[in-house]
């Protein structure tokens, strides 16, 4: 019951307000929504368009939403499936979930790990190991994925 | 009783913060006759078995562990153990760090290689001053920073030395976005005049791209950016209420065919999609007009729709207010049921339905629950708060 009218609230704002970076659009389905990201400045992936896919479960908001990437992205912490490896989309006691985060907070968080990738808990070890001991060459390939992944083409 | 006097008498800056274990904290004084100063020395020292020396530990800042490294700890022990007070320990010590002083100040410490890169800056700052240039360099006053600006746009670098030893430069912070073919951070060992000339090189090339999203900023509703800064090469602009297009320029040809991406409801988008796809579309796109001017032929409209005025302003604030329920978001859930539960730290002070907290500390494993109340951390706060367990 306090889902419906929680998400309500929490997309109309976001569509409204949109956090800077941030696209969302109401759609038919409110358990499933696509997401839109910028890439931030000073990031190699500056000015990439990324989507994202955001699944409310039934029991949001006391368990945290799903989120994931549809577009490629070469980051330590975040798979080839998109799959994001972020405390906060996580259950405690392992992660730090808590129904008091908005889905705002929640997306203006991963558009932050975009620019600050955090190699201390890795996805993808190579590439966490790459963005610590040889960041110029994890930045230089991370732009050039992003250039050839996130094209904003229609 | 004697010492302690002894003490307090000779070393007015040393206090005595603590009876078991004996502890004094505060400066000593040592005179740096070669400089002819006075240096501050912050300690602490910690004597348990006071009046007596055994197990005496003396502590001392960072500095000046660096200074004199381990060679200075045996000494310290050897003083300790022939001393009979700790008042005459004090004084002995003195006398060793000032000699150490004196010695070192005879030796020059070795800063060489620090002071080789600060040397090489200094005289290519001089050098790039010394020219003439429509780019403005300052430096603070340490050298970390340069800043070069030119025409209200800045980029502040700090120079440091790669692992591989090379002087490269790190970016603090810029007004220019990632340009093709320019990266301060790519080249290894650029000199400061060569950073001066890419970076007026790119503010020049970029006048043209800003011109042109000055125009959109101007005309168009724009809703992404928030408040547009020159790195931002992309613009949102929304068509109506259910759709946008995010539109980029490229900045080495700011008025070619840019890249535009729909986004809103799934139906308006595909018939916007196919418009732009079309490749008459393409061909009618005029290098020569503006990005703006193009945008309206491709678009088959007049003018782009305004903000609407009073729509925006007043609903400023957060997501949640301040008498609402933190977990659902609402006030009021059925039955006319209010927030009924409040955090007791009184800088958190969140409103819960007790249902609602309920719910989300029944998820937790660290939960306690006593009786017919249950225990856990508050979801803003993380201190403890607690609710009744309904009861049925």
């Amino acid at each position: 019951m306090s889902k419906l009218q929680r998400l309500n609230r929490e997309i109309k704002r976001l569509v409204d307000h949109p956090p800077e970076g941030i696209i969302c659009y109401p759609s038919d389905n409110l358990n499933n929504l696509s997401i839109n990201i910028i890439g931030p400045h000073s990031s190699p992936y500056e000015g990439t368009l990324f989507e994202m896919e955001l699944e409310i479960p039934d029991r949001y908001p006391f368990v945290p939403p799903r989120l994931k990437f549809v577009t490629p992205v070469y980051h330590p912490n975040i798979d080839n499936q998109g799959r994001i490896c972020m405390d906060l989309l996580k259950m405690p006691p392992n992660g730090g979930w808590r129904p008091t985060i908005s889905l705002e907070n929640l997306l203006v968080a991963v558009q932050s790990l975009l620019g600050n990738p955090n190699p201390d808990d890795p996805l993808m070890v190579d590439i966490a190991e790459e963005y610590r001991y040889n960041k110029q060459e994890f930045e230089r390939k991370a732009r050039l994925h992003a250039k050839e992944n996130g094209k904003l083409s229609s | 009783m004697e010492d302690f006097k002894e003490i307090y008498k000779n070393f007015p800056e040393l206090i005595y913060i603590n009876e078991s274990p004996s502890t004094w904290k505060g400066i000593l004084t040592a005179v740096n006759r070669h400089k002819n100063c006075d240096i501050k020395i912050k300690v602490k020292l910690v004597a348990p078995s006071f009046p007596a020396l055994e197990d005496v530990t003396i502590f001392f800042g960072k500095n000046l562990a660096n200074l004199f490294g381990t060679s200075f700890k045996n000494q310290i022990d050897s003083i300790l153990k022939r001393s009979e007070s700790l008042s005459k320990f004090l004084g002995e010590l003195i006398a060793v760090i000032e000699q150490l002083l004196c010695d070192q100040s005879n030796r020059e410490i070795n800063f060489n290689c620090e002071t080789d890169s600060r040397d090489k800056l200094l005289k290519e700052l001089k050098f790039v001053l010394s020219e003439r240039s429509e780019v403005e360099i300052s430096a603070s006053k340490n050298l970390s920073r340069i800043k070069l600006s030119m025409n209200e746009i800045s980029l502040v670098i700090q120079p440091c030395v790669s692992s591989l030893g090379q002087n490269t430069w790190k970016i603090i912070s810029s007004d220019l976005p990632e340009l093709p073919g320019f990266n301060v951070c790519d080249r290894k060992s650029l000199t400061l005049k060569e950073i001066r000339n890419s970076f007026q090189k790119q503010v020049i090339t970029l006048e043209d791209v800003w011109e042109q999203l000055r125009k959109i900023d101007n005309y168009c509703w724009v809703t992404d950016p928030i408040d547009p800064k020159p790195y931002h090469l992309y613009r949102r602009i929304n068509l109506s209420p259910t759709l946008s297009f995010i539109l980029t320029l490229n900045p080495l040809d700011p008025t070619g065919y840019p890249n535009i991406k729909f986004l809103g409801a799934k139906k308006e988008v595909e018939k916007y999609r196919d418009m732009i796809q079309d490749e008459d579309a393409i061909d009618k796109w005029e290098l020569e007009d503006s990005v703006y001017e193009n945008l309206l032929t491709l678009l088959n409209i007049d003018e782009f729709p305004v903000k609407p005025k009073q729509a925006e302003e007043n609903e400023e604030g957060g997501m949640v207010g301040d008498e609402e329920c933190c977990i659902c978001f609402s006030k009021e859930i059925e039955e006319n049921e209010l927030p009924n539960e409040v955090c007791n730290n009184y800088r958190c002070r969140k409103n819960f339905h007790s249902t609602c907290l309920f719910q989300w500390l029944q998820e937790l494993v660290s939960n306690k629950i006593v009786f017919n109340q249950i225990f856990g951390p508050c979801p803003n706060c993380g201190d403890e708060v607690s609710c009744n367990v309904p009861a049925s």
